[in-house]
């Protein structure tokens, strides 16, 4: 009867370890591992901006800018006629564009505006010395002397050696305003 | 795919010819890097180390000899190096060792029919580094004792002397396993037949 042949501990050992069985169960994460590694993903913003939702709101916030930009600018230079917001030099500075926008039908309202401004700022000083009733009377004088024979109201007409009288006054009042 | 058209594949860097190569060497070279790790989670880092190696150097595989040979070469390499980078690669001077220390230790069949595979690897990767690793190229690869000397960067009598530990230290852990297992259920059909 032969011995069966006695195993060497080298020869043991490479016997065995050739036949360890492997699992593979972890070979899937293993290679995303490896992948990643070498092949890297951007990551942040970056990765973010790989995406076609996230591309695509980017570009349209780059594109209104510009508008944004013209209409804010626009928003600023805007006529303010608010009375709240009256300052002495603000209506003429909103009429000077005014006139740069549309000088061909401006002119005479400018100057009517311009008249109506200067006769504003004599009025209070002298308005403040006399009698409303003589004011009224007044001023029903100089439009009858600024456009004679017009029209002929009722109130013109009637009290012919008042007016006289008025307009006298008014004429020297006027002339004193003057 | 064929071997030429992966290869061709891995060194343009495509993706999919990389994948099929790693997962038809996975399972060998699994294996390759047990004998030299200390456990399974080292194991698995040796082994993505030396495939990155792979797909790095893909394009200077000379068709001489068969790719799984150098992917093999590579990850005994990649072991070495993970050590050594650890500083674990211990280098101290050995006392002289003789031809008659190098004996080698034999097994009776009924104990070598105890130990599964599992059990071989398990007391493999008890022993210290050096000694770990000196056996398993050794023994399991077949390297010299000056190929071993280079690669590990020491002298081929502290070569000799890691390899007689290590036969030592084997045999003793052996046989405080059989004295500390039961006769198992392969011993007794090794005996029977």
């Amino acid at each position: 009867m032969t011995k069966p042949p006695l195993h060497n501990i080298d020869s043991l050992f490479q016997q065995k370890l050739e036949e360890l069985s492997v699992g593979i169960s972890q070979q899937q994460a293993q290679w995303m591992a490896l992948s990643q590694a070498m092949h890297p993903q951007p990551t942040g913003i970056r990765d973010q901006l790989r995406k076609p939702w996230v591309k695509g709101l980017y570009m349209t916030i780059v594109a209104l800018v510009p508008f944004g930009i013209f209409y804010l600018s626009n928003q600023s230079q805007a006529i303010e006629s608010n009375a709240s917001t009256y300052t002495p030099g603000s209506v003429t500075n909103s009429l000077k564009l005014l006139n740069k926008t549309e000088p061909s039908t401006q002119t005479n309202e400018v100057r009517m505006n311009q008249q109506a401004l200067t006769k504003q700022e004599i009025k209070p000083a002298s308005q403040a010395a006399m009698p409303t009733a003589i004011l009224n009377e007044n001023k029903s004088a100089a439009v009858a002397n600024t456009q004679p024979g017009k029209h002929k109201d009722s109130a013109s007409t009637a009290p012919a050696k008042q007016e006289k009288q008025i307009t006298k006054k008014a004429d020297s009042a006027y002339i004193y305003w003057q | 795919m064929s071997e030429e058209t992966l290869i061709k594949g891995c060194i343009e860097k495509n993706k999919r010819c990389q994948e099929t190569l790693y997962k038809q060497y996975y399972a060998d070279m699994l294996r390759v890097c047990l004998r030299y790790a200390k456990s399974q989670e080292e194991a698995l880092d040796i082994l993505n180390r030396g495939f990155l190696k792979v797909f790095t150097h893909i394009a200077a595989y000379r068709q001489s000899g068969a790719l799984g040979a150098w992917i093999r070469r590579i990850m005994v390499n990649a072991a070495i190096d993970f050590y050594r980078e650890k500083s674990a690669l211990e280098k101290i001077v050995p006392l002289i060792v003789t031809e008659d220390d190098l004996q080698q230790v034999f097994i009776q069949p009924e104990i070598y029919a105890r130990f599964s595979s599992d059990d071989i690897l398990l007391l493999l990767q008890s022993l210290p580094t050096n000694y770990r690793l000196v056996f398993s190229l050794y023994a399991v690869e077949g390297y010299s004792y000056g190929e071993i000397a280079n690669v590990m960067e020491i002298k081929e009598a502290t070569c000799r002397w890691y390899l007689m530990e290590a036969r030592k230290l084997l045999q003793q852990r052996m046989k405080q396993l059989l004295l500390l297992t039961p006769q198992t259920h392969n011993y007794d059909q090794a005996a029977a037949s």
